[in-house]
């Protein structure tokens, strides 16, 4: 484990411990986690906890709990050893828990950098290794100067170009200065993302001057229909039922706050945002307390996703995505994800300029697209639409009587018009290096993917398709499946056999 | 079987033929008696524990639960028959293809599946027995490329050495080693 290495002259193979600032770090953790416990434990002591522990002892118990944390916080930054080898990265942590991480260069997929709050002041970094394997796997160093955590990546990169002669050719790392500058979001960008990807939040804020008309209806309707609820259920449930709508109109309220923080979310995740390419990488910086770093290589990207709802294309946004593969876990909050690079509500002209700098010679927004067949609107239609329609109306005639006849119309008419946008928007189309895919409701999305990315291909039929002659067709690719329903066969056979070409006679690499 | 079933199409674009008129071949027929046999015998050991429970002379049951015994009994014929059918019509329409440069699998009986994995594509590669299948002799080969769990290619019902020499054709292929 001590052998030093040669080729990489800077780093040391001994085991090193992160700065004493660490220290921060684990501290913060630790707040956070028990400030999520203390959501459960706060309530529990304020109902009952009380009585069992005597008010004196609180301030000592306080203290009880902050030394302990401290301690913990130092034991944490002293138990944690790493060492930079050339094969890999190793780290040794935990106090009881001793874990020991081996994680060799070619695992690495992506280096992430984080900067917290309150590692502003003396400017250090959280380096975060992600690798193919679970989220378990991947590992964080807290509390590195920036500068070595540059150093990391670049050793990470050179292992990894020495790794595959075939880019070594490529270029020497790019360093900072060659930065090409692609994208930058402004504040104003980022408020109308706030607000396009927060539809609940518009449609609640349009509907404030009439908050008091509505209360006052819900409350009159309450007591017009008491008798009948009394007549139905009884006495007692009608305090329940008196309970069940003030707790829905809480929720609403509960739910403007939460979206009013996640606009204020999206601002502090993209304040500064910018987007550079580094020779054969992009990186994307932002953040208003935490700076984030996610960079991911030109050659990863599996599939570019140029997103529009309706909102944003009333505004004339896009989002676009670049994906690279999942490795076996989805985050399930989008902006975070290391996997997906977001260039956030950008023009329509910028995201294609943006999208063919990665997919050279792209044409998803000039494509003619292939419709597919009106039987899937059929189908979606008779399977799902109307037999849901059924069931509302249903309950709409049984409510409101003769009357309910108007939101039933109402609610068949919307579903239908959307479905058969929905169908309208569906359509793929191929030149010779990519695929496309156009989806959407409202707003329209355009896919774009290599038919060199594909993993592995899916022809679906159902009995009836067959005689049709169509088919349902998947595409796997390291980033996901996509899949487009009712494709003439006449279109999807050849293409299927064009991706088969291009990948088993070619040999593309897919990373 | 002695050889490998490797079919050797020409690999031009346009001369390729469709994924679906390819030559094909079947999984062991005993895949499918298997799943029958086990169908069966599973429902059946069910009714003998309802029946078990219900006639036994130790205890009486209340009434609730004799007739949710009957209850139970029900369903279990149901989803044993339905099982039994699906398995009857379906397990007949499993077959695949291994060519040089890809495996092919079909499958379905409401919707039929094509899955084509490309070798080059493929990550790793692993065969599953189960206590059944090895009591039948029988392999599932399991194919996974970088697509994701949910996108594993598995082939049910090989025969074990039929499994094993795929496995090895595949680790042999000349793609794997690529990056």
């Amino acid at each position: 484990m001590t052998s030093s290495t040669q080729s990489l002259p800077t780093t040391q193979a001994r085991w090193q411990r992160l700065s004493p600032w660490s220290v921060l770090h684990f501290l913060f953790m630790q707040f956070k986690q028990s400030v999520s416990i203390a959501i459960y434990v706060v309530p529990a002591y304020v109902v009952g906890g009380h009585k069992l522990i005597n008010s004196e002892y609180f301030p000592l118990l306080l203290l009880a709990v902050g030394a302990g944390w401290v301690v913990s916080s130092v034991l944490k930054y002293y138990f944690f050893q790493f060492t930079v080898s050339d094969k890999g990265i190793a780290i040794r942590s935990g106090v009881l828990d001793r874990t020991f991480t081996d994680l060799p260069y070619e695992r690495i997929q992506n280096v992430k950098f984080d900067q917290p709050f309150y590692f502003r002041f003396n400017d250090l970094v959280i380096v975060t290794l992600d690798t193919a394997g679970s989220a378990k796997q991947e590992a964080r160093f807290a509390g590195v100067t920036s500068d070595y955590a540059q150093l990391v990546k670049s050793t990470v990169m050179q292992a990894h170009r020495q790794q595959s002669a075939a880019h070594e050719a490529d270029s020497t790392e790019p360093d900072e200065s060659d930065a090409q500058l692609l994208n930058e979001r402004s504040i104003r960008d980022l408020i109308l993302h706030g607000i396009t990807n927060n539809r609940v939040w518009i449609v609640l804020g349009s509907l404030a001057p009439f908050y008091e008309q509505i209360s006052g209806f819900i409350f009159r309707q309450m007591n017009v229909l008491r008798p009948q609820v009394e007549a139905w259920f009884g006495e007692q449930v009608v305090t329940l039922w008196y309970v069940g709508v003030m707790s829905v109109l809480v929720a609403i309220v509960l739910l403007i706050l939460m979206a009013l923080f996640s606009i204020g979310g999206s601002v502090l995740m993209f304040y500064g945002y910018r987007l550079t390419r580094q020779g054969e990488k992009y990186i994307r910086r932002s953040g208003l307390l935490n700076r984030q770093e996610i960079s991911m290589k030109r050659s990863r990207v599996q599939i570019a996703r140029q997103q529009q709802d309706w909102l944003d294309r009333v505004l004339g946004r896009v989002n676009l995505y670049f994906e690279q593969n999942v490795t076996g876990r989805a985050n399930p909050n989008e902006l975070k994800a290391t996997h997906k690079l977001l260039v956030p509500s950008v023009t329509v002209a910028e995201s294609d300029e943006l999208t063919s700098n990665v997919f050279a010679a792209q044409r998803a927004r000039h494509m003619d697209f292939t419709a597919i067949h009106i039987r899937y609107l059929w189908r979606q239609l008779l399977l799902w639409i109307l037999p849901l329609n059924g069931l509302t109306s249903f309950v709409c005639f049984a409510a409101l009587g003769a009357a309910g006849a108007l939101p039933a119309l109402m609610i068949l008419t919307i579903t239908v018009t959307l479905t058969y946008l929905h169908w309208k928007r569906l359509g793929i189309a191929s030149d010779d290096n990519y695929i496309y895919v156009r989806k959407g409701i409202i707003g329209i999305d355009y896919w774009c993917f290599p038919l060199a990315k594909v993993q592995q291909v899916i022809v679906k039929q159902s009995v009836f398709m067959r005689r049709r002659q169509l088919s349902t067709l998947g595409f796997v690719l390291a980033s996901g499946k996509v899949s487009v329903p009712f494709v003439a066969t006449q279109f999807a056979a050849p293409l299927v056999e064009r991706v088969l070409y291009e990948v088993e006679v070619k040999k593309p690499g897919w990373m | 079987m002695e050889h490998l079933p490797v079919t050797n199409h020409p690999l031009y674009s346009q001369q390729l033929p469709c994924l679906g008129e390819l030559p094909t071949e079947p999984i062991a027929a005993r895949y499918r008696t298997l799943n029958l046999a086990v169908t069966v015998g599973f429902s059946l050991l069910v009714f003998l524990v309802l029946v078990i429970v219900a006639y036994q002379p130790w205890f009486s049951l209340p009434v609730e639960l004799e007739y949710s015994i009957g209850v139970a009994a029900i369903i279990t014929a149901l989803l044993g028959g339905l099982i039994f059918t699906y398995h009857f019509f379906a397990d007949r329409l499993i077959f695949y293809t291994l060519r040089e440069q890809d495996i092919v699998l079909y499958k379905g009986l409401i919707f039929k599946k094509v899955i084509c994995q490309p070798m080059l594509r493929i990550q790793h590669i692993d065969i599953q027995r189960g206590p059944l299948e090895r009591f039948a002799d029988l392999a599932t080969l399991k194919v996974y490329s970088a697509g994701g769990s949910d996108h594993t290619l598995a082939i049910p019902g090989l025969p074990h050495d039929i499994a094993e020499k795929m496995r090895q054709f595949v680790l042999n292929h000349s793609d794997l080693t690529r990056d």
